[in-house]
């Protein structure tokens, strides 16, 4: 449940999702939950004029399974935390 | 046998903390019209009537947004649809106001489906002949 911990401390911060079908899609991340499906409001398609339908959408759920990179703004992580998290977590298990 | 009782109150306990965390960012969205991006690439609209955890979902009154080029087309699916959630790639709320793109023409069922032939032939052609200039550079 790492990741899923750590996503949430991301919320209200701006990342673009990259998905399986190629679309980019950049939002405030709203909720993450433990399949790691996203929620990102105030969407913003990077290449708008390929998927007029999503102009449309404001803000939307994106399933966990079809998500292959998220983009993350530096900032907003401590690295050296999530190492720490990271070897209290393979300790816990 | 208390004890047997104690576990499967606990584990019903469990389970009512649990279901709302799983589907909550769906539940939030229930009720509402909805746009949603199947692996194929096919859009479903359509008012968002129930999911589960697997984020199964169930639209009433759905409909298929088909886009060519800059026409559109919107093709009603029957009454009730259940999505299997595997096959969702996004969803989407529509804003009532502003549902239909204005850069985009609405067609006829007829003309949508003409288009989208035509660009499938286009895509095979162009895909036949990459595939003969593929060949020719081998030899």
């Amino acid at each position: 449940m790492l990741f899923y911990s750590f996503f949430k401390t991301l919320t209200g911060k701006e990342v673009t999702v990259e998905l399986k079908n190629d679309l980019s899609i950049t939002g405030i991340l709203h909720s993450v939950d433990q399949y790691l499906n996203i929620k990102l409001n105030e969407i913003k398609v990077v290449d708008e004029e390929k998927h007029p339908h999503l102009m449309a959408v404001q803000n939307c759920f994106i399933r966990g399974s079809v998500v292959r990179y998220i983009q993350l703004p530096q900032d907003a992580i401590d690295t050296d935390l999530l190492h720490d998290a990271t070897r209290r977590e393979a300790r816990n298990s | 046998m208390d004890q047997g009782g104690q576990g499967q109150d606990r584990l019903a306990n469990r389970h009512q903390v649990r279901t709302p965390l799983h589907a909550k960012a769906l539940i939030e969205e229930l009720d509402h019209k909805q746009l949603v991006v199947l692996r194929d690439g096919r859009k479903i609209v359509g008012l968002f009537r129930s999911c589960d955890q697997f984020a199964n979902l169930v639209f009433q009154d759905p409909y298929e947004r088909i886009i060519v080029g800059k026409q559109y087309c919107d093709i009603p699916l029957g009454s009730i649809y259940l999505l299997r959630g595997e096959n969702v790639v996004l969803m989407g709320r529509i804003d009532d106001g502003k549902e239909y793109p204005l850069t985009l023409q609405r067609v006829s069922p007829a003309e949508i489906r003409k288009a989208q032939e035509a660009e499938k032939e286009e895509q095979r052609i162009r895909g036949t002949m990459l595939k003969r200039l593929d060949f020719l550079e081998l030899e």
